[in-house]
């Protein structure tokens, strides 16, 4: 009797909990799909539209979104892969360990905190301004302990394999070093693509490192650029229906891109 | 280590512990202007966003604590392996799908839904409780608490499956030997699991503190404090993220920093708790 009451209980959390994501997933179909479809290739290259008159597209900031995801990871590539070798290669050290703690407690910063004190460092004090370039280097804060979470993970497991075999053959350090990148390979780019999902839908880093403007396509790094979460957000909070329609279209754009990224990790990680 | 890559590598550590302490350390800066010239009269002031902070993050962590518990349960105990690796992938793409969506979702889909049946009747049948003393409006501080409870629910669900999912086959055997039936296999295991859930809490409430645009968007953004559950109300990244871009005066930027240093001081000491304290050495 109690067993089942335990697996009607537990059964009920399952459906509490997955019928919300349906919920979103199916509205994101039926909302967002028709918002595409009827404005068609232009959704993906266009200009928002003006208040209260069609659809257009958010070719604007799809383009935003892929220049400053992509800045954002070559900055934080280099680091996170260099502090993972670092924390990987020398376990057991004080500084391997205090930069493992770091990036952990890093991880669960508010992004929003990361943001302002990036306008701050970087807008103001060293002069940036506020650009595609700023906003960058904030997604990019955010990305590095992603993935330096999962590729010291990763490489971890790569070492325990290799490390002893790499030095017994008698390879140089740097040898084992690559050896282990290569090996770890598909860890490293997991945990890329796990970063990348993760600033992909960041808003709240780019509201006060950008110029917030979803009508210019991209002259220099300084021209106003945006993300597709901040247009999400900014009309969200406007009053007019074509706004919003434009929303729920971006917002499937956006789920689709995070799914692909999603996919993806899944793939990388099962080939191990 | 030869000398040239343990170089390279540390040049990189450098870099991030750098940035961090910057971070950090901008936060300070930055903060020490209003913290000097408004003293307590600052967090006075800012007292509603304080209150909705909490309330919304406590809130949703009551609502996520039997969903998290109750989702790992289910889905180490009664699904079959193959079952079983689908519904993690689920759980994993909620616990990673982009925060605006939810947020967007709950404003316009779920808000009117609860307003017009949950909350309504919340309000009606259960008015003379100080909770639910108001009537709905558009975003409220349960509205947010659960849009919010719908987020963190599936982070915390893994980290605690983690755990309960890793204790030995045995311990089901030996309850089942003893003449038990799977109500104590399951009463036992979650008494193996309790730092776990309890960690995975503390990690998820430091979350929900930082949620910045799922919880704007619900809130309702009245800066105002209520004993109402049902009414609008602000949390402190919300009105970060309100107010920050169009604030004029030194004092006033300087005062948002102050609270996102009193927010990070909270989060931080959240997540060192659970990372120093509870989840030590379970994973």
């Amino acid at each position: 009797m109690k067993s089942k009451v335990i697996f009607v209980l537990t059964l009920a959390c399952l459906l509490f909990l997955f019928f919300p994501f349906s919920w979103i997933l199916f509205d994101l179909i039926v909302k967002g799909l028709p918002v595409i479809l009827s404005s068609g290739i232009n959704f993906f290259t266009g200009i928002p539209p003006i208040p209260g008159d069609g659809i257009g597209g958010i070719g604007t900031v799809i383009e935003g979104s892929l220049f400053i995801v992509s800045i954002a990871t070559l900055i934080s590539i280099p680091i996170s892969l260099l502090t993972s070798i670092y924390i990987v290669m020398n376990e057991g050290k004080k500084l391997s360990r205090i930069s493992r703690f770091l990036v952990e407690t890093v991880l669960e910063f508010p992004t929003i905190i990361v943001g302002i004190s990036v306008f701050m460092i970087f807008a103001v004090g060293l002069g940036l301004g506020l650009n595609g370039l700023t906003g960058a280097i904030a997604l990019g804060i955010i990305m590095i302990p992603y993935s330096t979470v999962q590729t010291v993970e990763n490489l971890r497991q790569a070492k325990e394999q290799y490390l002893e075999v790499g030095y017994s053959l008698g390879l140089t350090d740097s040898r084992v070093v690559r050896l282990l990148i290569s090996e770890g390979r598909e860890g490293v780019t997991t945990g890329i693509l796990i970063g990348l999902a993760k600033i992909f839908g960041e808003t709240a880093p780019l509201l006060f490192t950008t110029v917030t403007s979803f009508n210019i396509y991209l002259r220099s790094i300084n021209s106003p650029v945006s993300g597709i979460p901040v247009l999400i957000f900014n009309y969200a909070f406007s009053p007019y229906d074509n706004w919003h329609d434009v929303a729920w279209g971006a917002s499937l754009v956006l789920a689709l891109i995070v799914l692909l990224l999603f996919i993806l990790t899944r793939v990388t990680t099962r080939r191990r | 280590m030869q000398k040239r890559i343990l170089i390279a590598t540390l040049i990189g550590v450098m870099a991030m512990i750098s940035l961090v302490f910057s971070l950090v350390g901008s936060l300070v800066y930055s903060s020490i202007p209003s913290i000097l010239a408004l003293k307590s009269t600052l967090f006075l002031y800012y007292l509603p966003a304080i209150y909705g902070s909490l309330v919304v993050s406590i809130v949703a962590i009551l609502l996520a604590m039997p969903l998290a518990t109750g989702v790992a349960i289910f889905i180490s105990e009664y699904l079959p392996r193959k079952i079983r690796s689908i519904f993690i992938s689920i759980n994993d793409l909620m616990a990673s799908f982009p925060t605006i969506i939810y947020g967007y979702w709950g404003l316009y889909e779920l808000g009117p839904f609860l307003n017009s049946t949950l909350f309504k009747a919340l309000n009606t049948y259960l008015g003379f409780i100080p909770l639910f003393s108001t009537q709905p409006s558009t975003g409220s501080y349960l509205l947010a608490s659960i849009v919010l409870s719908i987020m963190i629910s599936p982070f915390a669900s893994s980290l605690i499956r983690e755990v309960y999912s890793k204790i030995p086959y045995i311990v089901d055997e030996s309850v089942y030997a003893l003449g038990l039936g799977r109500w104590e296999v399951i009463r036992i295991k979650l008494l193996y699991s309790r730092r776990a859930i309890l960690g995975g809490m503390t990690l998820a409430f430091g979350r929900g503190l930082g949620e910045t645009v799922a919880v704007d968007l619900t809130v309702g953004g009245a800066f105002s404090i209520s004993s109402s559950l049902l009414s609008p109300g602000i949390t402190i990244p919300a009105l970060i993220a309100n107010q920050f871009g169009s604030a004029f005066t030194q004092l006033e930027i300087s005062s948002l920093f102050a609270l996102a240093l009193l927010l990070f001081i909270i989060g931080v000491s959240f997540t060192l708790i659970a990372k120093l304290l509870i989840l030590r050495g379970e994973r």
